[in-house]
């Protein structure tokens, strides 16, 4: 077992820290202007975003809106809707008690009929009524997390008003809906407070160059920003702040290198990648080394992961293989300026072992990859779900073949991944943070605009020049 | 039926600290000036020592009778690792410094559901892994765990000062001329009433940067000072004072303060200010030229580097690695600063909580064995000394 140790990530500990003791009373009022890359259509639970950055850009937006009965926080499972839950011994009876006094967006107080209703509509397998203050909940298999499952945006409680309109309880309301922005206004009467600015104006369809040019502009003032990305920034006394890790950069080998035999190619391909260096020169800072699908703060047993030792073949070896068996197609995708630069520097250090590693971004047809180089976000939420989720989007194709683990039990969870990592199939690589970048508008506060789990936090967030 | 949570979420909701409760809370009596970490990478440890029974018995069970085991911890888990030891050592377990022993790494951590404890036992094919888990309460937080300085006032008064010690619900007072016991210093009257007075008789010439220490025991207590050393009762209040040099009570052996010094001294060698203890025996130093100095438990020197002037260590603090706070400079306001630092092995992670002082700390003493630390602070603005007890606070 290696101890995880690093330096990376310090830079996202220092702003936030700076942010934290430069604090300032906060002041009420403006307009808060956001960007997001992907054009968001809908921001209706029930439907299925198009593609991933279409559902990264909802799962932002969608919580400023809606609110499930549950959360999950940096410190984890929290009451949102909900003020507390209970359950019958094998978890398939449970009583949620509503939260009293909560407001809709169209003034009138969140009944449970209408939260039981959004559950029905979502979960129509589970039979779920109101009774009094309360709702009930019964799923047909023992659910022992269903509170975990409940905080999913998926699960938001929603209220559908005539005309399709959509109505929630959060801290901003929908005000105006445009192709490519939305217009949200602070809602008065918000159970937890009303928020600092009286709106956000959300611009969808800027990609990521683009929001840096808005942020250095003053046309934006939360943009999100990629690791490449931050030392302009704060070069430009501009902060950037970091969640938690919360992305996996993993090496995919495809099926024709995927051979019981090979594994000792595979194994020796993999320990020529200096994580470190990505790290701290590619990525400036802003990741972590990974050697597991999850991150610690998420499974909290990646110290015990057993790494990737093992025999690996000699130099001499790598040498006499095949012009072809030592050469590697490592296909990226082309609009990933993040994954490209990190696929440069692992070709470097397979180089030094005496591999070509030959990167390919193709727009259109390309000869067959060896491997690719995938990004995929780690859900925050108990681990055996999230290792559901990111395995699900590792092997988006069908490959490679995941087991999934057994069953909510850790140790489970353990095993299935510690058995992924044993093939040499998928190699961990870095943990990367999202980053935003956020302009001089935004007043520093102690709270972060950048959610430890990921996702904004807007409705703590106060811009300079409004009132006291 | 199992019970969740009834969380009381406006706590951490948006009011929380820009609404109502936020300047309130910076206007506390206790100046407490409290800030929190970022939820960040770099989790707090949390005290896992509850699990160490369960875990210690699966590997345990997972090595058989009769096993020897090389243990490793994560350098900031040493409280879960000792307990562990321990109780592998009832359990019949050898634990060994040996080659030969299997080899078992382990690691505590949190997840958001769940507090784990896994150990990775031996190598290769032969490998295992066990795991002990326990549910995450709502008070379990990692990063989100506030860890604070709190400076308490506890005595003012106008003439300089060296110490000050509770004795029941009175304090006595050391000076350079004097000890006074002083009664009815309360938050509202910190001057409180002196209500008897014993002259220090020396022959000797303080030194210029004079220092001196109080020790009580029940009704008796003793004053330390450069070359001399008083022995009093509280009541009837007794002092007699002579020119002996004695070791002071500072939580670590040593042989007073040589008489128009202000460094204490060693039998090993160490000439140091001031001494924060702590854990497993070791301290942290003021050394020569204000160098802090870690030594462990064996005396030796394990590591030097950063400077400061004033050190104090916390021996009973919440979390599962020792604290110190060391000295600063506010630069804004010229006035000295104390900032709270994790001792992680020989490295201080600096904390975000900072206590801006009053005026000049002249004093800095930490409790032996535990307990808050005293400090005292020239006020030049308001022309008078204060005394305050430091301690942390813990909120979880």
């Amino acid at each position: 077992m290696k101890p995880f140790r690093s330096s990376c990530l310090a830079l996202a500990s220092v702003l936030a820290a700076a942010g934290a003791l430069g604090a300032a009373r906060p002041q009420y009022g403006g307009t808060l202007r956001a960007d997001v890359e992907a054009v968001v259509s809908s921001l209706d639970p029930a439907s299925t975003p198009a593609d991933l950055k279409q559902s990264a850009a909802r799962a932002r937006i969608a919580p400023l809106v809606f609110e499930s009965l549950t959360a999950i926080e940096p410190d984890g499972l929290r009451a949102e809707l909900a003020s507390s839950w209970q359950s019958d011994a094998r978890g398939t009876h449970w009583q949620f008690r509503m939260r009293s006094g909560v407001v809709l967006h169209d003034r009138t107080t969140l009944e449970p009929w209408q939260a039981a209703a959004a559950i029905r509509q979502r979960e129509p397998a589970w039979k779920v009524n109101p009774d009094g203050d309360s709702l009930t909940i019964d799923t047909s298999e023992p659910t022992p997390d269903l509170p975990w499952l409940l905080a999913d945006g998926r699960h938001a409680i929603v209220v559908r008003a005539a005309g399709g309109r959509l109505i929630g309880s959060g801290p901003f309301r929908i005000d105006h809906v445009e192709p490519s922005s939305f217009l949200l206004k602070a809602h008065e009467p918000y159970w937890r407070a009303r928020p600092f600015v009286d709106a956000v104006e959300i611009e969808m369809g800027r990609n990521l160059d683009t929001q840096v040019t808005d942020l250095e502009g003053g046309r934006a003032d939360v943009i999100t920003v990629r690791a490449t990305d931050v030392r302009r920034l704060t070069r430009r006394s501009l902060r950037v702040e970091a969640s938690r890790p919360l992305e996996l950069v993993a090496l995919i080998f495809e099926q024709q290198r995927a051979a019981d035999s090979a594994i000792a190619w595979r194994r020796t391909l993999a320990a020529t990648i200096n994580r470190d260096a990505i790290c701290a020169v590619v990525l400036q800072s802003e990741a972590a080394p990974a050697r597991t699908i999850l991150p610690d703060w998420v499974s909290a047993y990646a110290r015990v992961v057993a790494s990737a030792d093992g025999p690996a073949l000699p130099a001499s070896a790598i040498a006499a293989l095949p012009i072809d068996q030592r050469t590697i197609l490592l296909r990226v995708d082309p609009a990933d300026v993040v994954t490209q630069a990190i696929a440069e520097r692992l070709a470097v250090d397979a180089r030094e072992a005496g591999f070509v590693v030959k990167v390919q971004a193709p727009a259109g047809l390309a000869p067959r990859a060896d491997a690719r180089l995938v990004r995929v976000t780690v859900p925050a939420t108990t681990a055996d779900r999230a290792f559901a989720e990111a395995a699900g989007r590792l092997s988006v194709r069908g490959w490679p073949a995941v087991n999934l683990p057994s069953g909510p039990a850790l140790d489970a969870t353990y095993r299935a991944e510690q058995s992924l990592l044993d093939r040499f199939i998928v190699v961990p690589v870095v943990h990367v943070a999202e980053l935003y970048g956020v302009s001089e508008r935004v007043g520093t506060s102690l709270h972060p605009v950048a959610r430890a789990i990921g996702g904004w936090d807007l409705a703590d967030l106060w811009l300079q020049g409004g009132q006291p | 039926m199992h019970s969740g949570t009834d969380v009381t979420v406006l706590s951490f909701a948006a009011v929380g600290f820009h609404g109502r409760e936020w300047w309130p809370r910076l206007t506390l009596a206790t100046l407490a000036l409290t800030t929190v970490s970022m939820p960040a990478s770099a989790q707090q440890p949390a005290p896992f020592v509850d699990l160490a029974a369960e875990f210690a018995a699966s590997i345990a069970g997972a090595l058989g009778p009769g096993g020897s085991v090389r243990l490793t911890f994560a350098p900031d888990q040493a409280r879960v690792q000792a307990e562990v030891e321990r109780l592998l050592s009832a359990r019949g377990v050898r634990i060994s410094d040996n080659g030969d022993a299997t080899p078992v790494a382990a690691a505590c951590s949190m997840n958001l559901r769940e507090r784990v404890c896994a150990a990775e036992i031996g190598r290769g094919d032969a490998r295992r892994v066990v795991m002990t888990t326990r549910p995450r309460a709502a008070a379990d937080t990692d990063a989100d765990t506030i860890v604070a300085i709190e400076l308490r006032p506890i005595y003012t008064q106008r003439r300089p000062m060296l110490d000050v010690a509770a004795v029941g619900d009175q304090l006595l007072v050391l000076s350079s001329e004097s000890v006074t016991l002083v009664s009815g210093a309360t938050a509202a009257n910190l001057g409180g009433r002196p209500v008897a007075s014993k002259p220090i008789t020396a022959a000797r010439v303080w030194p210029r940067d004079l220092r001196g220490r109080l020790r009580v025991a029940g009704q008796t207590f003793e004053a330390f000072l450069p070359g001399v050393t008083c022995r009093g009762t509280v009541n009837p209040f007794t002092l007699v004072c002579a020119d002996e040099i004695e070791p002071w009570p500072i939580g670590l052996d040593n042989s007073g303060i040589a008489p128009s010094r202000n460094a204490f001294s060693t039998s090993d060698g160490f000439v140091f200010y001031e001494v924060a203890p702590l854990d497993r025996g070791r301290v942290l130093l003021v050394s020569e030229r204000s160098v802090l100095t870690f030594v462990d438990n064996g005396r030796r020197t394990a590591a030097r580097g950063e400077t400061a002037d004033h050190a104090a260590g916390f021996l009973d603090s919440c979390a599962d690695t020792p604290h110190v706070a060391l000295e600063g400079r506010a630069s804004e306001t010229n006035a000295d600063t104390l900032r709270l630092f994790r001792v992680v092995d020989t490295r201080l992670v600096p904390l975000p909580s900072v206590v801006v002082l009053p005026g000049a700390l002249t004093s800095l003493w930490s409790a032996v064995g535990g307990g808050p630390a005293t400090a005292i602070v020239h006020d030049f603005n308001a022309g008078r000394y204060e005394a305050f007890q430091i301690e942390l606070s813990c909120a979880r």
